[in-house]
Parts: C-alpha cells; sequence; structure tokens
C-alpha cells in the first residue's frame, strides 16, 4: 500500500486549464446580442453568436495563455446564405416536386422522390455536424497557432447513418459501441498545428454503464405502447368505459414517462463513463490525460445547469456557459506537456465559410 | 511611457515562445529580447487578443489577422496598455453589469415599441392587402388535406349553401362573394378563411336540427370575414413568426394551423353581432345559434372528445342569452326549403360512400 502511495505522491501534480470569465460581461453580450437580433430582424444572430464564443474561448486559458475564437459573425452568416441556395431552397423544391408528383396520383415516383429528399436530409445532418466541429476548430487559436479537423464530412455522414442503423437494429444496445467508433473517427482527425491528437479505447467497459438506463428506457416505451394500445382498444366501448380507459390509460402513460425520466438520469452515469474512458484514451505528442469524474458529481452538475436555466428563464444562461468551463478545467487532467518548439502551424486545413449547413439543421 | 513589461513573444510559426520585454513607445510597441533584438508592432495596426480576466495579463497581436501573439504579464498591465494604446479600448466589447442592464432597458424598450405600434402595422397592413391575394391563401388553407377530410360535391347541397351564403351577405359590405365549402369528417366545426372561403364540416350539418342552426354558424362565420378576422389572424400569425425565426433561426411552417387557433372574445362577440345583423336582414330567426350552441354545450357534458365548434368557439356566458333574447325586427322565412335542406344534409353522401 505504501508503495501505491509513493508512486502517487512521485507523480509530478497534473497540469489543468484555467476557467475564468464574469457571468454579467457575458450576460451583456447576450441581451446585447438579442436587442440587435430583435432589431434586424434575425440577421445579427451571427454576429451575437460570434461574441459569445469570442468570450467563453477567451475565459479558458493554458500555460497562462488563453484559448482564442478568431471566427466572424460574416462567415456565419455567408456560409447560412450559401446553404440556403444551394442545399435547402432546391431540397425543398424537390420536395415539393415530389409532392406534387404524389398528389395528381404517381404514388411510386413521388413517394420515392418524397422519401429520398428524406434521406438526403438525415445525411445532411450528419455532414451538419461534422461541418460544425470543423469549423470551430479551425478558428480556435492558441498562442496563435490554429486548431483544426481533419477527415470528411462525407465519411463522418456515413458512420452517423451507419450508428444510427445500428442502433435501432439493436434497440440501443450498440450505443457505447457507436459512441466510442464516432469518437474515435473525430478525435483522430483533431490536429493543434502540425501536432495530431490520437485517440483509442474499449467500447466494452462502457456497455455496464449503459445496460441499466438502456433497460429502463426499453422498460418505459413497452409501458407507453401498452396505455396506447388500451386507450385504442377501449374506444367505441360507450362513454363511461371510455372514459375509464383512457383516464387509466394517461396513469400508464405517466408511469412511463417517470421511468423515462429514471432512465435519464441513470445516463448521466454512462455519460461520466464515456468522458473518463475518452480522456484516458486521448494522446497528444506524449501528453496523456484524464477525466476523473464521477456519475454522481456530473449528475449533481447536469441537474444544477438545468434547474437554473428552467427557474431563472434562460437569465443564469451566462452562469451556466461558465460553469461548463469550470467544471472542464477542473475535472480535466493534463499529465506531461509537450515539446513546444515541434508544435508548428498548420497551413493545410483551413474551411473558408462557416457553419453553414448546421445553422440549416441543427 | 517608460514602464517596460515582462512579456513572451509568440512568432506564429511555432507554439513555443521566447522571453523578452514589452515597452510601450510614443507610437509603437517594442518587444525587445534578452540578446539585443528588437521588434516594434505599430499602435496603429495592434489589435486585442484577450479580456481583461484579472487585470495582470495583456495578449496582443501585431494586426487583425496576424498570428503572432504577444502575452505580457504584471500588475495591471492590461489598463496600463489600454491607457497607452488608446485604439486598444475601442476594441474593447462593451461589458458589465451596467451594460447588461442598459440592454435589457433597451430590449423592453423596442418590444413595448413595437407593441404599440403593432395594432397601426396590422391595420395598415389590413387596408392594402391585394385580395386576389387573400382569395389565393384562403383557397390553399381550405384545401389543405392534411388538414381536413375529403371535399364534399354534392351538387344541390353545395349551391343551397352558396344561396344561403348569398342571402346572408347581401349588403354586408364583403370585399369578395362568400364561397362555401363541406368537408367530410365527424367533428363538428366551421372554420373562415381569407378571401370569403368558408368551410363547414359534414359533423356540424348532421348535427344540426334545423336549416336555421346551419344559417347561425353560417352567419357567424361570414361575421368573421365581415370583421376580417382571418387576414389579422394570418398577420398575427406571420408576425409571431418572423420573431421567433428571427431568434431561433428555425423556419418551421404556420400553414393551416393558423384556422385551429382561437379567435379571442372580442372577435368572438364581433362575428356574433354581425351575425345577428345579417340574420335580421336576411329574415332568418336568430335562434338558430344560440340553439346550436346550447344543444353542443348539452352534448359536451357527456363526451370525453371535446367538441369542435365549441373548442374554437368557446362558450360565452352571455352569447346565448344575446342571441335568445334577440327578436327579428321583421317576419322570417325559413333558412332553406326542404328539398334544400335534404340536399346539403345530402351534400357528403357520395364522399361518405
Ligand atoms: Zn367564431
Amino acid at each position: 500500500m505504501s508503495e501505491v502511495l509513493e508512486a502517487r505522491i512521485d507523480a509530478p501534480q497534473p497540469d489543468r486549464l484555467k476557467a475564468g470569465g464574469d457571468g454579467g460581461n457575458l450576460l451583456a453580450i447576450h441581451l446585447m446580442g438579442l436587442l440587435l437580433t430583435l432589431v434586424t430582424l434575425g440577421i445579427y444572430r451571427f454576429w451575437w453568436r460570434t461574441n459569445v464564443r469570442r468570450y467563453l474561448w477567451s475565459s479558458l486559458s493554458y500555460k497562462g495563455d488563453p484559448f482564442e475564437y478568431t471566427g466572424r459573425g460574416l462567415e456565419l452568416f455567408v456560409g447560412f446564405l450559401i446553404v440556403l441556395v444551394l442545399v435547402v431552397a432546391p431540397l425543398m423544391g424537390v420536395y415539393f416536386f415530389g409532392y406534387y408528383l404524389l398528389k395528381s396520383g404517381d404514388l411510386l415516383v413521388g413517394g420515392t422522390i418524397m422519401g429520398g429528399t428524406y434521406l438526403v436530409m438525415f445525411a445532411l445532418f450528419g455532414a451538419a455536424i461534422y461541418r460544425v466541429m470543423t469549423y470551430r476548430l479551425s478558428r480556435t487559436k492558441w498562442r496563435g497557432i490554429r486548431a483544426a479537423l481533419g477527415g470528411s464530412a462525407f465519411k463522418y455522414t456515413g458512420l452517423y447513418m451507419l450508428s444510427l442503423l445500428l442502433q435501432v437494429l439493436t434497440v440501443g444496445l450498440a450505443t457505447p459501441f457507436v459512441t466510442i467508433m464516432v469518437y474515435r473517427y473525430i478525435l483522430n482527425n483533431v490536429w493543434f498545428g502540425s501536432g495530431r491528437l490520437t485517440f483509442d479505447a474499449d467500447w466494452k467497459p462502457l456497455f455496464k454503464y449503459y445496460i441499466g438506463p438502456g433497460i429502463l428506457r426499453l422498460v418505459a416505451l413497452v409501458i407507453m405502447g401498452f396505455a396506447i394500445y388500451q386507450i385504442n382498444q377501449a374506444s367505441g366501448q360507450g362513454d363511461a368505459a371510455e372514459r375509464a380507459a383512457v383516464l387509466q390509460g394517461l396513469g400508464t402513460i405517466g408511469i412511463g414517462l417517470l421511468v423515462l425520466l429514471m432512465s435519464a438520469i441513470a445516463m448521466y452515469w454512462y455519460w461520466a463513463a464515456v468522458i473518463r474512458t475518452i480522456f484516458a484514451g486521448m494522446e497528444f505528442e506524449g501528453v496523456r490525460f484524464a477525466a476523473p469524474v464521477t456519475g454522481g458529481r456530473y449528475a449533481k452538475f447536469m441537474i444544477v445547469n438545468f434547474l437554473l436555466v428552467v427557474f431563472t428563464q434562460y437569465i443564469a444562461y451566462p452562469w451556466v456557459q461558465l460553469r461548463i468551463l469550470r467544471f472542464a478545467a477542473s475535472n480535466i487532467e493534463i499529465h506531461g506537456e509537450p515539446d513546444f518548439t515541434k508544435i508548428s502551424q498548420n497551413t493545410a486545413l483551413q474551411p473558408r465559410f462557416g457553419e453553414g449547413l448546421g445553422e440549416a439543421f441543427l | 511611457m517608460s514602464e517596460s513589461y515582462e512579456a513572451t513573444l509568440y512568432d506564429g510559426l511555432s507554439a513555443a515562445g521566447r522571453a523578452c520585454v514589452a515597452a510601450p513607445t510614443i507610437n509603437a510597441l517594442e518587444i525587445r529580447f534578452p540578446d539585443g533584438d528588437v521588434i516594434s508592432w505599430p499602435y496603429a495596426t495592434l489589435a486585442l487578443v484577450s479580456d481583461e480576466g484579472d487585470g495582470n495579463r495583456v495578449v496582443l497581436a501585431p494586426g487583425r489577422d496576424a498570428d503572432e501573439r504577444l502575452t505580457a504579464t504584471g500588475p495591471g498591465v492590461f489598463r496600463a496598455m489600454l491607457a497607452v494604446v488608446p485604439s486598444l479600448g475601442d476594441q474593447q466589447p462593451t461589458r458589465g453589469y451596467r451594460m447588461a442592464a442598459l440592454t435589457a432597458g433597451a430590449i423592453v424598450a423596442v418590444l413595448a415599441l413595437v407593441w404599440a405600434g403593432y395594432p397601426l402595422i396590422k391595420d395598415g397592413l389590413v387596408a392594402v392587402f391585394p385580395a386576389a391575394w387573400s382569395n389565393r391563401i384562403g383557397a390553399e388553407m381550405v384545401n389543405d388535406e392534411a388538414m381536413f377530410d375529403k371535399p364534399c360535391t354534392g351538387a344541390a347541397g353545395l349551391a343551397a349553401l352558396d344561396d344561403l351564403a348569398e342571402r346572408l351577405s347581401e349588403g354586408a359590405g364583403l370585399r369578395q362573394p362568400i364561397t362555401v365549402h363541406v368537408r367530410a369528417g365527424d367533428e363538428v366545426n366551421a372554420f373562415a378563411a381569407t378571401g370569403g372561403h368558408v368551410v363547414l364540416l359534414d359533423g356540424l350539418i348532421q348535427q344540426a336540427a334545423t336549416p336555421d342552426e346551419v344559417a347561425g354558424v353560417l352567419a357567424h362565420e361570414i361575421g368573421h370575414v365581415k370583421h376580417r378576422h382571418p387576414l389579422k389572424r394570418l398577420i398575427d400569425v406571420a408576425g409571431i413568426q418572423l420573431i421567433v425565426t428571427g431568434i431561433s433561426g428555425d423556419v418551421g411552417a404556420v400553414g393551416t394551423m393558423v384556422l385551429m387557433l382561437n379567435y379571442g372574445r372580442r372577435d368572438e362577440a364581433q362575428a356574433d353581432s354581425a351575425a345577428l345583423e345579417l340574420l335580421d336582414k336576411a329574415g332568418i330567426r336568430a335562434n338558430g345559434l344560440a340553439d346550436f350552441f346550447d344543444r353542443m354545450a348539452e352534448k359536451q357534458k357527456d363526451r370525453i372528445n371535446f367538441t369542435g365548434f365549441l373548442r374554437t368557439h368557446p362558450p360565452l356566458a352571455d352569447r346565448s342569452a344575446l342571441m335568445h333574447g334577440h327578436k327579428p325586427p321583421g317576419a322570417t322565412r325559413p333558412a332553406l326549403t326542404d328539398q334544400q335542406w335534404k340536399d346539403v344534409r345530402a351534400v357528403c353522401q357520395p364522399v361518405r360512400e
């Protein structure tokens, strides 16, 4: 035992990020954004978002140097317009063409076209997630060095569709496998300057955290499905019997919702395990990470965030945003230090426009 | 001016820094290295990168798009640098609790202004809204298949309803003639859309005991049309949609949901009194609508599913009394002939089978 203790004492203290920021300042940025967004009928939204990100990024520092968000509102606006014209408008055109065919009696072709546009929309949703991450990382700097996300939104989309399919086919049980698979793709494509993040982890240890909430959720769905079946069965049995059946069905749905809530809370333990696994599995230029966050602390953190936002009608939202930074800073351990002389600027991997797809689909 | 600060320069090429001293001079920031090297960043292009934080650190760049960074540290260095280079102060976003309070006040003022000016804007829009557009929109709404069952096509029944609508709207000063549509389905309800389009659901016709009841409901809907409630509500919904879309960026459809929303108490009262007037002019007993309301309320008591017409037309306490107490000024005659009433009740017959 003393050996273990000594080893721990001997190990150098891990480094941490430092989180600062002032809720009142951030509130002022939010309110100004809201005001100008109202006055400009929504167009200022992109600049609002940019100002908030700039503040949040700069509130986090490592080794005394702050992170920077270098995105511009105009980039987001132009990206939004491009997607509106090149993606959303044509897609809607095709959709309504299908609808028109369907209405004029061509069920097969019309239905196929409409189903096809839904599928394309799903795929674009996946691509949008990746584009958003790509843009944000590319606009993140530290000590003047840019971060980046390589890989391709196209491949990520394939992975995204595959993971949805797997989750549906296994009634959710594939979630731990899918979680690690998706993070493996994303994280192995994260760059900071010329330095690259690598990640690997085993999904199997996560399974025991998932199985509880996963089963609870299935139970909830079965209960609610049964209740709806009951209500449907009762219709046409006469007024009094119908009313009794509906009341009983509503009660059963209530029980189902309660079980669903329990499942959602139990999921915090799963997500805490995911966070631990992910940070333990990352390496950056010889630096290792850890995030020893327990399920209980993570659940408390998330529930308090939720209550703060709900009970103050979003006024506390800026404080919640800063709380998230502080939670990250206090829970992420950085073991070791990269050789900074070997990390140089990466000139490739620069997206030109904003997160237009995300604007349209997220 | 003679003040200088410990600093680290990052050259934008590597993440490794070089220790140096930052010294503000007349029109440039001088960065001096221990080996005697000096770099000079002119104030004209100097960019502020960091926030105030605790005030003991400032991060600067030689230009807005430059990759080089200088991190200077020392007590009060942030304020000191801002004092020397006034243009940096302009780059600091407006912040602080006082600013938050002022902005919140401005938001309230803008909302109050919109609130106060909105009725004027709405009346203006209603006045200039082209009739052809109202007509197109109304036709679109009543033909929404997701919303209503199939259209009923019994020609004789529809002709009888059109006659009744014409008799009711004579002299009402409508911009467009009323077009009556009947849709299949059991729900007891009726709607008015823009452009004089009125929808009666077959359920309402089947539940009505006399033609006078149908005439009463029709007169009520024509009352809405007369006061242009459908267009006003459309403008309301479009306005809300504009604000919601503006803030959230979510481009959701409003569509026919407009028809399902309740009118306010004032609009209902307006439609009721217009209905009485129209019924009087047409020489139809005003009791029809009152009877209909009473019977619907009675039915609702022992049914779980709400009756549609009462859901969109919440019973007003004095409504029924007002109509029951109403004395027609002249002689009355039935709203429809027996044959017409038969035709109207059968208007959905082909669809039902
Ligand atoms: Zn009404």
